[in-house]
C-alpha cells in the first residue's frame, strides 16, 4: 500500500491520495491536510457502505471504483482487499495510466495476501 | 514650450497612460499660450472631467499609481469573454491589489464569486460574493447593476430581508428600473424562512439541500408554462434512454423531487447517495457534483447531474463505462437542444 501511495505522491493531476479501512479509520495519508483526510475518510466509508448494502439489488457484483466528478475535482474510491485507496484529483488530467498501475499493484498485493499500511 | 503640436501629442500621450492629473494641469496651463486652440480646450475638459471621476472614485489615497486600473479591467473582460475565469478573478484581484478603491474591479469579481455559487454552492463563493459586491457599493454609491446583483444574490440565499432592502434602494434611486420594480413585488410577497437573514444558517442550509433557497428569475416573473413544458421532455428524455440496448433502469429525479421512470433499486440510490455525496463535494470545495460512477464487476451505474435534476442509469451486464457514458451523454445532448427550443 505504501508502494501505491507512494506512486501515486508526484502523479500528474493527484492532488491528494489516502489509505483507510473500509469502517472510515484512516491508515495512511498523503494529503496536505489532516482535517481533510478524516473527512474524505469518513466520507469515503458512507458512500462505500451505502452502495454496497444497495449492490445485491442492483444485480452488480464488488465494486471496482467510486469516481466523483465534482466542477472543481475528483475523488475516486479504489476498494483493495480489506481496505480503501481514496484519490483526490484535478478534474482534467486523463487518470487512466496511473489508474491501470495502480490496479496492477493491488492486484499483485490482494495475490500476495497482505496488505501493509 | 511654445510648439501647439507638440503639446497636443504631450497632452494626447497623458490621457493614453490614464494620467488625467497631468493631462489637466498641462492643458489648463496650455490654453494660456494658446487660448484658441479647440484641440487644447477639448483635452482640458475631458481631463477635467476623468480626474473629478477618478476622484469621486478614489477619494483618498496617494500609494495608488497614476496610470488607472482600465487596462487591468479589460483584461478580466476579456479573459471573461474568453470564458477563463480563473484567469480574470485573478486579473481582479490584481488589479484590487492596486487599487483598492476600484469598484469596477469588486463589482466584476463579485459577479465572478456570485457565478460560481450558483453553480457550486460552496459557501465561501457566496460570503466572498458579497464582500465584493458590498465593497463595490462602498466605492460608488451610484453603482445600480452591484446593487441589483447583491440583492439578487440575497434572494438566492434566501435572506428575502435584505434583497427587498436593496431592491427598494434601487428602485427609490433609479425608477427607471423595471426589473428591480418588479422583482420588488414579487419579493416583497415572500415571506422569510426559520433563520430569517442569518447568512450563515442559510448556506449551510444550501449546502445540505443542494439548491438554491429561490430561483431567479422567479416563476412568478416568467410564468409558469415552463414546468409543464420541463416535465414533458424529461419523460421523452426517460423513454428514449430506457430504449437503448444497453441500459436496464433509467430514473430522472427532478429538483422538486418528481421521480420519472420505474420505481426500483436505483431510485434508492440516487435518493441516499446523491445528496450526501453533492453535499460532501461542496465543502471540501470540490465543486458541484456533476457525476459519480459506480463500477462494479457486472454492471455500471452512472449517476450525472442534469440542469432540471439529476438522471440514473444502470447498465446491463457486460456494458463498460466507456460506452455506457457515451450513450447517455448523446443523450442529453438531445435533451440540452430540445430545452433550447
Amino acid at each position: 500500500m505504501r508502494d501505491i501511495l507512494k506512486r501515486l505522491e508526484g502523479a500528474v493531476g493527484v492532488l491528494g491520495s489516502l489509505v483507510m479501512t473500509r469502517d472510515g479509520v484512516l491508515a495512511s495519508s498523503c494529503v496536505v491536510d489532516a482535517a481533510t483526510a478524516d473527512r474524505v475518510a469518513a466520507f469515503a466509508s458512507t458512500v462505500l457502505r451505502s452502495v454496497e448494502r444497495k449492490l445485491p439489488h442492483l444485480g452488480a457484483g464488488r465494486v471496482r471504483r467510486i469516481t466523483m466528478l465534482g466542477r472543481r475535482g475528483r475523488l475516486l474510491f479504489v476498494p483493495i482487499d480489506e481496505c480503501v485507496l481514496v484519490i483526490i484529483a484535478d478534474k482534467d488530467t486523463d487518470l487512466e495510466f496511473t489508474l491501470m498501475e495502480i490496479a496492477g499493484l493491488a492486484n499483485r498485493l490482494e495475490k500476495r495476501g497482505r496488505i501493509n499500511v | 514650450m511654445q510648439s501647439l503640436p507638440l503639446l497636443i501629442e504631450l497632452l494626447k500621450s497623458y490621457i493614453a497612460v490614464g494620467d488625467s492629473d497631468d493631462a489637466f494641469e498641462m492643458s489648463e496651463w496650455g490654453l494660456k499660450l494658446f487660448p484658441d486652440s479647440e484641440a487644447v480646450r477639448d483635452i482640458y475638459s475631458f481631463s477635467s472631467r476623468e480626474r473629478n471621476s477618478e476622484r469621486r472614485k478614489r477619494p483618498n489615497d496617494p500609494l495608488e499609481p497614476r496610470v488607472g486600473p482600465e487596462p487591468l479591467l479589460d483584461l478580466a473582460r476579456a479573459y471573461l469573454t474568453a470564458g477563463k475565469d480563473d484567469n480574470a478573478a485573478q486579473t481582479l484581484e490584481k488589479c484590487i491589489a492596486q487599487f483598492p478603491h476600484c469598484g469596477r474591479a469588486h463589482a466584476e469579481l463579485g459577479e465572478i464569486y456570485a457565478q460560481r455559487f450558483r453553480t457550486d454552492l460552496c459557501s465561501t463563493d457566496a460570503l466572498e460574493a458579497i464582500r465584493h459586491y458590498e465593497k463595490a457599493i462602498a466605492a460608488d454609491a451610484d453603482d445600480v447593476r452591484a446593487k441589483f446583483a447583491l440583492a439578487v444574490l440575497f434572494l438566492r440565499i434566501g435572506a428575502i430581508a435584505r434583497s427587498r432592502e436593496w431592491l427598494k434602494e434601487i428602485v427609490a434611486q433609479d425608477r427607471a428600473h423595471v426589473v428591480a420594480s418588479s422583482l420588488l413585488q414579487v419579493v416583497a410577497r415572500m415571506e422569510a424562512g426559520s433563520d430569517g437573514d442569518h447568512i450563515d444558517s442559510l448556506l449551510v442550509r444550501i449546502e445540505e439541500r443542494g439548491q438554491l433557497a429561490h430561483d431567479y428569475p422567479p416563476e412568478e416573473m416568467v410564468g409558469k408554462q415552463a414546468r409543464r413544458q420541463h416535465s414533458e421532455l424529461v419523460e421523452r428524455l426517460v423513454e428514449s434512454l430506457q430504449a437503448e440496448a444497453c441500459a436496464e433502469e433509467v430514473v430522472f429525479v427532478d429538483h422538486d423531487r418528481q421521480m420519472y421512470g420505474k420505481q426500483g433499486p436505483l431510485i434508492d440510490i440516487c435518493n441516499e447517495l446523491l445528496p450526501a455525496a453533492a453535499t460532501a463535494m461542496r465543502r471540501m470545495q470540490l465543486g458541484a457534483l456533476l457525476s459519480l460512477v459506480v463500477e462494479t464487476e457486472q454492471r455500471q451505474i452512472l449517476l450525472q447531474q442534469v440542469p432540471d435534476g439529476h438522471i440514473g442509469m444502470r447498465t446491463v451486464p457486460g456494458v463498460s463505462v466507456g460506452k455506457a457514458s457515451l450513450v447517455l451523454r448523446r443523450h442529453l445532448e438531445s435533451y440540452a437542444g430540445w430545452r433550447k427550443t
